[in-house]
């Protein structure tokens, strides 16, 4: 049963489009990570530095954490058919810039453009596929979106240390440009007009408020790793942020049409799913940039080998991810967040014990097994607190959802660095034992390193057990009822 | 083995916990499953960490080493200070008759020099974990952690006439071989001394055979030579 109706009520091809859908998508969300290994390329050919190099992810996530927000209003107003086109066409013009840059600023400017269409593209997708399912499909119809959300992130690292090792940091874009064109083409005829829109005023004061709220605060987040919480540019930033997102929200619920509706929070089962997929993705995310880095500092892999042992993992999520999400269709979130809660807080555990040489395999299958567990909670959970809104709210949702998981997330991944820094400062040996006993202060310093290492695999592990317990509260198969009257309607 | 009973239990938990209707059924397997699972995680950290399964096993293997130093007369052991706390060296020498200089790894190793009248030589005692038996390498095998490196032993065996010295003190000492009036002034001081006591020796004992002359001579010469050295190395 692959026909459904539009807006329009004409009928159109679902599975065609939920494909277009899903390889738009994995195309632009897969860039969010697709430059990791060819910074100390572009350092060398913009003969820039490490920080600066930095900008073209830091910048990229910036963008696109301060347009999700805004998608919710977009996807409202703007039909889906042509704000899809539209993300796309941005998404391949940024593309393209990047191809043909011949300096930094080209190229910073591609990847901003290119932030801006995955910051549509994602929501978007997530709110499109919640739509033309069912309510009792959007377990396995997010589980489909998870895979892209899940598995594109995970394989740029792999991806991109593959092509610069056999091909130039210009091919890293020539490769999406022909697969952008033409899921770009083929959209034109196989996406149609699915969300409901309505006319409504753009509230410029509200984007104002969001983007400078976000970004600031995002990027304080960011500046952490760098240059630690007690620096002005990292605790003035968040506080800024904070304070104009505090402005937004009480703007947003004092508005006739609110801009983002936030009163999704008052739907108990969408707060909880939004605490529990923030913190799994604080848990996640965390793990996921610090491990890489045991791995090459430690043991001295590259970059690609790295990612190359996190790639099973994400393979699991990306196969298990359907799989997890049909099981929600049947069973509910509980059985499956609460196992999987299980599967990442012992998972988590033995890498309180790295040590100098750990198993390269027992890492992969550790890793793996925490990734089988998250493909259990993250979508599935997800799912849960979207089911429990009612549909003219399922944009606005996805939305906040996002922001909020995106927030944490960078909260968490600036926790987690900066516990790693702090521990392995304190602990390290005097510089002047390097002259008198170099053999020594070798050992003292990995041990050093690995403390720093086992404290933020600690907080990682407290985080993973909050989470576990909160899953409980979470309900078993969900009766397909009265959310629609159960909420908010103003 | 290990890694595959993890995915099965892993599975079992994951089939048992979410897709089983009996709940108490689905709740007695997810129990068992987890706790078999908690075993194997387990079971992992002490193999990572505590070598379950393992046990030390001493290798040792000898080498008859020559010297690295180019004078005949006095071979030398030399070593490389690391750091300015002594603990740590580093020793070249030669495999039998190879040219190729050798070294010592000073990681996690013990140095010690002894004399020996016998060939010089370079007993290596490594010290490595194995598995047990063959069941532990079945289960953990695949982490290819077998011979994990504990700690080594390097004794030197040379004979009494060898000199140990670092390779600072080498240098120090070919200035010294190479400039030709400092030579002579050392061999003149050897003579002297060896002269000196030589007489001695003769007011002692007249009926001194030539043979037993030429015998002391000899022994006196290495003695004063080393003393002067070791004169030399020292300031």
């Amino acid at each position: 049963m692959n026909s459904t109706i539009d807006n329009n009520g004409k009928h159109f091809n679902r599975l065609a489009m939920v494909i277009t859908l899903l390889c738009g998508t994995f195309c632009t969300v897969l860039n969010g990570t697709i430059l990791a290994t060819a910074f100390p390329t572009l350092m060398k050919t913009f003969d820039i530095s490490a920080a600066t190099v930095q900008w073209l992810t830091t910048g990229f996530m910036l963008v696109n954490g301060v347009m999700i927000p805004i998608s919710a209003w977009l996807s409202t107003r703007i039909n889906s058919k042509v704000l899809y086109i539209f993300a796309m066409s941005t998404f391949l013009v940024g593309t393209i810039i990047c191809y043909f840059a011949n300096s930094f600023g080209v190229l910073l400017s591609g990847r901003l453009i290119q932030g801006v269409a995955v910051g549509i593209t994602m929501p978007l997708m997530q709110t499109i596929m919640l739509s033309v399912f069912p309510k009792e499909k959007r377990g396995m119809a997010m589980g489909l979106g998870g895979l892209v959300i899940g598995l594109a992130p995970a394989i740029g690292p792999t991806l991109s240390g593959w092509v610069i090792d056999n091909w130039t940091w210009r091919d890293l874009f020539s490769i999406i440009i022909p697969i952008v064109a033409l899921v770009l083409i083929v959209s034109f005829f196989t996406m149609r007009p699915v969300l409901k829109t309505q006319a409504s005023s753009i509230d410029f004061v509200s984007i104002l408020e969001s983007t400078i709220g976000f970004g600031v605060l995002l990027y304080g987040f960011s500046a952490v790793g760098d240059n630690g919480w007690g620096s002005p540019s990292v605790y003035v930033n968040i506080i800024i942020g904070l304070i104009f997102i505090v402005i937004f929200g009480f703007r947003q619920l004092h508005l006739d049409k609110p801009f983002l509706e936030l009163r999704v929070f008052k739907s108990h089962e969408f707060l909880l799913a939004a605490i529990l997929s923030s913190v799994t993705n604080m848990a996640m995310m965390g793990v996921e940039m610090i491990l890489p880095l045991y791995l090459q500092t430690v043991h001295g892999l590259s970059a690609f080998h790295s990612g190359l042992a996190l790639l099973l993992g994400a393979l699991i999520t990306g196969i298990m991810s359907p799989i997890t999400g049909a099981a929600f269709d049947r069973f509910g979130a509980k059985k499956l967040a609460t196992t999987g809660m299980f599967f990442l807080t012992a998972g988590t555990i033995p890498f309180l014990f790295l040590n100098e040489h750990t198993s390269i395999t027992y890492i992969v299958a550790l890793y793996t097994f925490r990734m089988f567990g998250i493909s259990m909670v993250n979508m599935p959970v997800t799912t849960s607190g979207m089911n429990a809104l009612p549909f003219n709210l399922i944009s606005h949702g996805t939305a906040v959802n996002n922001t909020t998981r995106q927030v944490f997330t960078s909260m968490g991944t600036a926790i987690l660095i900066s516990v790693l820094t702090n521990v392995t400062n304190m602990t390290k040996p005097a510089h002047s034992l390097l002259k008198s006993a170099p053999i020594d202060y070798k050992n003292k310093m990995m041990s050093a390193t690995l403390s720093g290492y086992h404290a933020a695999f600690a907080v990682a592990v407290v985080l993973c057990f909050i989470t576990f317990c909160l899953s409980f509260l979470l309900k078993n198969k969900q009766t397909t009822n009265n959310a629609d009257e159960e909420v908010i309607a103003k | 083995m290990i890694i595959i009973l993890l995915a099965l239990f892993t599975f079992i938990a994951y089939l048992g916990g979410v897709y089983v209707k009996n709940r108490s059924l689905s709740n007695v397997i997810r129990i068992i499953g987890d706790l078999c699972l908690i075993v194997i995680l387990f079971l992992i950290v002490r193999n990572d960490n505590y070598h379950l399964g393992m046990q030390k096993v001493t290798k040792t293997k000898t080498t008859y080493i020559s010297a690295v130093a180019p004078n005949k007369e006095l071979p030398m052991l030399i070593y490389k200070q690391l750091g300015t706390d002594g603990k740590d060296k580093i020793y070249l020498y030669k495999n039998g008759n190879s040219n190729k200089i050798q070294h010592t790894n000073p990681d996690k190793t013990i140095n010690r020099v002894k004399i020996t009248k016998q060939k010089p030589r370079l007993v290596t005692q490594k010290r490595v974990w194995q598995y047990q038996n063959k069941f532990s390498r079945l289960m953990f095998g695949i982490a290819k952690n077998d011979n994990h490196h504990i700690q080594t032993v390097n004794t030197f065996y040379v004979n009494a006439n060898w000199l140990v010295a670092s390779d600072k003190q080498m240098k120090k000492l070919n200035k010294v071989f190479k400039d030709p009036a400092k030579q002579k002034q050392m061999e003149s001081e050897i003579e002297q001394k060896v002269m000196a006591d030589l007489l001695q020796a003769k007011q002692q004992n007249p009926q001194l055979s030539s043979k037993q002359q030429d015998k002391l001579i000899k022994q006196l010469t290495d003695k004063y030579q080393s003393q002067i050295i070791k004169k030399l190395l020292n300031n």
